[in-house]
């Protein structure tokens, strides 16, 4: 073991660090993809979940600590019923709702006007309420999804786990996200330091706990910088979009003939624009705060003795994800394993454990795993690898 | 400890506790036996219950687990593999040594492309069958949802045209058409108050005619055409078609960009397809045929909607290949006027004057 060195453990330049080492490769990864690519689309999207189960298990055992490779034991069929649960959990009421709506459309010929509002009124209403409950559903299933993951990985033949209810998790990120909406996104760097203490103090590996004292100190510049550039970003989209769409929305109400398909082009170019430009700006402007984020989540997170550091840099973050967000556009999504293998890499390079690791007093976990899989987090399509 | 039989190093942990025991492994007869340091045997395993944890390449450490145990064995030495191979059958699988990985990947991206073809062909092949059993009462049901949806997304702020007069008059062309050309289908035509020159069928009978396509058509024999053109749709199922068509091409293309929630795209743009006519140009063609025989069987002229296909014909030429109405999908609109020229044979009218009359003055 590496950290045999650390006997006196007096001064503080001899505590050990480790870091984690990665040695999967392209060509390994990348025929996994081909022949999960091939799979899925034969079986039309069933074989996914399988697919990125053996993504996970290349990119586990292939990543080491004290040369003890990771191990992920998830199977695809897991992630296949916690699928099937999310899909009657979500699409359910969304079905029920459409069929209650369409069995009181009227009828063509008949149609007053007083009914078509009265359906167009249950629907805002009915979007409104999805619209919650795909926010709620959404932490309940990143939850959901961390606890999984974290059972389904050992070490050492231990494993690891999650205590806590995914749904108060899931109220909590609710409630915090409308706080984040009224207070126009000011609260963000709070409520993001809160719901992550949530989730990493709840953490274990084996026999022993994670402790977070993560707050939101040494956030605020960072993400001031995020929040400034989305709102001028936001600012001048909308003003362009204005003076730019205006004469032909007016057009398209008042005109007997509809626009030409250039002009109508180009104002469907427009809202596309409209939404994009600012989400664009804030992924751009979001590094910082990112990295401030996971170096602040480092530095407050401790195992039994054992401390950590990510020191890594607003430039790093855009780094890796601005290149690897145009990597999937323009190939399409084929450049996915190059993807996955540089943020292994990024992981390899920057995550530090200070302190020597005591394995042998970690006994296995005795946490209840859950026996399905993160489908919720699979349907709603969050989580890459 | 038989010195004959095949040894290694390797390392052991229990799955009880994070810790990693240095051990001594030897296949014996009974099966592989794993020794510690100090000479204890710590386990046996039995060849046929040993199962490789990850898949393994020449250089690098292979795993192995007891069937679903907790207890793992790391082994450095990747030759030993080939002693435990011939002794289960389990090990087989998941060994990549040796194996050509570039070759290995050229077969795959050749079975993706393979797939997809299959896919592209096999789809439209497949839409007919599959639109023909669905049962009229469904596909009356959807055309029912999709024309209140379409009209309510299209023409938001108009109301159907319910003229009793105007009403008449359509519904005896409908049952002219119909009588002349039996089908399945009870046809039920809308009028809707929009300026839109524009006119789109539903599956299961339902036809949608703007306002527009009646102010500004030469003639009730032009209207009469467009209406024989619709009903052709209905009659071949060209919306069901498509829509099974569209559903099996998203299904495939959520598979390859793994999309799961194209489900629920899918039925939002329902409404949106067949309400556009997006319809294929044979399916036009073959809706064009059957306009012009219900005419020809009706005795009704074509003269109408031939002077209708001349006029979007110049109206593509002033504004560029695309015109952004009821004939865009339609590309080559002046060999359509050809078409109806060369083959409709009918002299007589759709309507009277005064039913013209009414059906005009339907939406005031």
């Amino acid at each position: 073991m590496t950290s045999d060195q650390d006997q006196d453990g007096s001064a503080r330049s001899t505590v050990p660090v480790h870091k984690l080492n990665h040695d999967g490769r392209g060509a390994e990864l990348v025929l996994i993809f081909l022949v999960n690519l091939a799979l899925t689309i034969l079986t039309l999207g069933i074989y996914r979940f399988w697919a990125k189960t053996r993504i996970r298990q290349y990119v586990w055992r292939h990543t080491s600590l004290l040369d003890e490779r990771l191990e992920y034991t998830g199977r695809g069929l897991e992630m296949f019923i916690g699928f099937l649960f999310a899909l009657v959990l979500f699409y359910g009421p969304i079905i029920g709702v459409y069929v209650w709506l369409f069995s009181v459309t009227p009828s063509p010929g008949d149609t007053p006007a007083e009914a078509q509002i009265q359906t167009l009124l249950i629907l805002n209403i009915f979007v409104l309420v999805i619209i919650f409950g795909a926010a709620l559903l959404y932490y309940v299933a990143l939850f959901a999804a961390y606890r999984y993951r974290a059972s389904r990985t050992s070490w050492f033949g231990i494993r690891g786990g999650m205590e806590g209810s995914a749904w108060t998790y899931g109220f909590l990120g609710l409630g915090l996200g409308l706080l984040n909406v009224m207070s126009l996104f000011w609260t963000k760097p709070w409520a993001d330091s809160v719901v992550f203490k949530y989730r990493l103090s709840r953490s274990w590996f084996g026999s022993k706990k994670f402790e977070s004292t993560l707050d939101s100190r040494g956030l605020w510049s960072s993400y001031a910088l995020a929040w400034v550039i989305t709102a001028i970003a936001s600012a001048s989209a909308l003003w362009i979009f204005l003076v730019v769409a205006f004469p032909v929305i007016q057009q398209m109400a008042t005109g007997s003939r509809p626009p030409s398909p250039q002009i109508f082009f180009q104002f469907q170019i427009m809202i596309i624009a409209l939404f994009l430009v600012p989400i664009i700006a804030y992924q751009l402007g979001v590094c910082w705060y990112k990295a401030a984020l996971v170096r602040n989540i480092a530095r407050n997170l401790s195992y039994d003795s054992v401390r950590f550091r990510t020191e890594v840099s607003g430039g790093e973050v855009f780094a890796l994800r601005i290149p690897n967000f145009l990597l999937m556009m323009f190939t399409l999504g084929l450049a996915y394993p190059y993807v996955v293998l540089r943020v292994a890499r990024f992981i390899e390079r920057h995550v530090e454990f200070h302190g020597d690791i005591q394995t042998a007093a970690i006994e296995q976990n005795a946490i209840d795993a859950p026996w399905y899989g993160e489908g919720l987090m699979e349907f709603l399509g969050v989580g890459m690898i | 400890m038989n010195a004959l039989n095949p040894t290694t190093d390797g390392a052991f942990t229990d799955g009880k506790l994070a810790r990693r025991h240095a051990v001594r492994v030897s296949v014996e007869t009974e099966g592989l036996r794993i020794v510690s340091d100090d000479g204890a045997i710590m386990e046996t395993w039995r060849f046929e219950d040993i199962r490789l944890v990850d898949e393994v390449y020449s250089d690098r450490p292979i795993r192995l687990k007891r069937r679903s145990g907790p207890q793992r064995l790391t082994i450095a030495n990747t030759d030993f593999l080939d002693q435990l191979r011939p002794r289960s059958r389990h090990l087989g699988r998941q060994d990549l040594r040796g194996r050509n990985i570039w070759l290995q990947g050229a077969g795959w991206i050749g079975a993706t492309f393979a797939i997809l073809l299959g896919f592209w062909f096999v789809l439209p092949l497949a839409a007919t069958p599959v639109a023909s059993i669905i049962p009229l009462s469904w596909e009356e049901g959807l055309g029912e949802a999709v024309t209140g949806q379409a009209i309510t997304l299209i023409a938001p702020k108009s109301d159907a045209c319910l003229d009793e007069g105007g009403q008449r008059a359509i519904e005896r062309l409908v049952n002219r058409f119909a009588a002349a050309m039996p089908s399945r289908y009870r046809f039920r035509v809308t009028v809707v108050d929009s300026p839109m020159e524009n006119a789109f069928a539903a599956p299961g009978g339902y036809v949608v005619i703007f306002r527009g396509l009646i102010d500004n058509a030469p003639d009730a024999n032009a209207v009469a055409g467009v209406l024989a053109h619709e009903m052709g749709h209905v009659i071949r199922r060209h919306g069901m078609n498509q829509l099974v068509k569209s559903l099996g091409f998203s299904l495939v293309i959520g598979a390859l960009i793994g999309d799961t929630s194209s489900f629920g795209g899918i039925a939002a743009g329902v409404a949106e397809q067949l309400a556009a006519s997006k319809f294929s140009r044979d399916a036009e063609r073959e809706a064009d045929e059957i306009a012009v025989d219900m005419l020809n069987r009706t005795n009704i002229s074509g003269r109408g909607l031939q002077a209708l296909f001349q006029k979007f014909a110049r109206r593509a030429d002033d504004e560029g290949e695309n015109v952004g109405r009821y004939f865009a999908s339609h590309p080559a609109t002046g060999a359509r006027a050809k078409f109806v020229q060369s083959r409709a044979k009918g002299l007589g009218n759709a309507m009277s004057i005064k039913e013209w009359q009414a059906v005009k003055g339907m939406c005031k």
